[in-house]
């Protein structure tokens, strides 16, 4: 019969050397990858402000007038319907690829600048936004508000109960195809 | 009641190393997301955030890898078990401070206290069937018998 103390001092060096193994795996990967993860954490707030830094390059444009901060189900499926203004998915693009408000262009908060370039042409700063993301605990939506304010375009409001309303309500949803 | 044994042990490993495979494989496909189910519990150093972002799913990975294939199941056993302490202690630390977590275990999902009650309960299970692979008899003889043979 082997000591078990012994036996774990062996399985726990071999997981050390495994978590080794996969750390170098994991730098390596993220060498190739277009967009690496930092290794000293940058907040999903700062990474937002970097990309709407290098977006307005320090121009400030001159905001219109602004809706209210929040928007609930009532007025929001009302803005939808009657297409009063511009509805944004800050949600994940996959996500938004698998359903959607109608009419919800994406504009997710990971990949706000890219998604913001390919989207400026459709956007109007006189034009109201409704930005959602998931839900009531979700943070995207705020700060993909925030970020178009920056760039200029007040009348962003927030649906705050996001898809998870939505979806609740029995409201009419939209796939990429 | 052997046959049964060794029955349960097989479904079990390729359960959890097809769980641990899954779990990798997301959290590699999306680092960025992860990085921030991590720091989202405020216990890692910002500093190192990403170390744990980047060695935590090819860890996940190499151990689903192990157990899927049978390939020292004993030292994998060992790794999933660690792994799933760890996991339990963050989120019940998690629970303690009323922090709204999203656990990051399967790509990301809402933040929300029954999401980490959810993944403390799956982690319980995970400590359990880890810490019954590592003690099976059936694998310390397999074990037994490489250890001899190298």
């Amino acid at each position: 019969m082997a000591n078990p103390f012994k036996l774990i001092k062996r399985d726990f060096l071999f997981f050390v050397v495994i978590a080794i193994v996969a750390l170098l795996i994991g730098l390596l990967t993220n060498l190739l990858r277009e967009k690496p993860v930092a290794i000293a954490y940058v907040s999903k707030e700062a990474r937002l402000d970097r990309a709407v830094q290098e977006i307005s390059q320090g121009s400030k444009p001159t905001p219109g007038p602004a809706l209210p901060d929040v928007v609930t189900l009532a007025p929001f499926s009302d803005f939808v319907k009657h297409r009063r203004g511009i509805v944004l998915d800050a949600r994940y693009r996959i996500e938004h690829q698998l359903a959607h408000v109608p009419g919800a262009l994406s504009l997710p908060r990971e990949d706000f600048a890219e998604a913001y370039a390919a989207l400026k042409g459709q956007l109007d700063r006189s034009q109201p936004i409704v930005v959602y993301c998931d839900g009531n605990d979700c943070e995207d939506s705020k700060l993909v508000q925030k970020a178009l304010r920056d760039l200029g375009y007040s009348q962003v409001a927030v649906f705050q109960g996001g898809w998870s309303e939505w979806t609740a309500a029995g409201m009419p949803k939209e796939a990429n195809r | 009641m052997i046959r049964w044994n060794k029955a349960a042990f097989l479904a079990l490993r390729i359960l959890i190393g097809g769980l641990f495979l899954y779990s990798g494989i997301l959290k590699i496909a999306s680092p960025q997301p992860f990085a921030d189910s991590v720091a989202s519990f405020e216990i890692v150093p910002l500093g190192v955030i990403g170390l744990v972002a980047l060695g935590l799913p090819p860890l996940e990975v190499l151990l689903g890898a192990m157990l899927v294939s049978g390939w020292r199941v004993r030292a994998a056993s060992f790794g999933v078990f660690l792994l799933s302490v760890v996991f339990c202690l963050a989120l019940s630390q998690a629970l303690a401070r009323g922090l709204q977590v999203d656990c990051g275990c399967f790509g990301t999902a809402q933040p929300s206290t029954w999401n980490t009650w959810l993944s403390l309960g799956r982690d319980i299970l995970l400590i359990a069937t880890s810490g019954w692979l590592y003690a099976s008899p059936s694998d310390q003889a397999a074990d037994r018998l490489r250890s001899g043979n190298r």
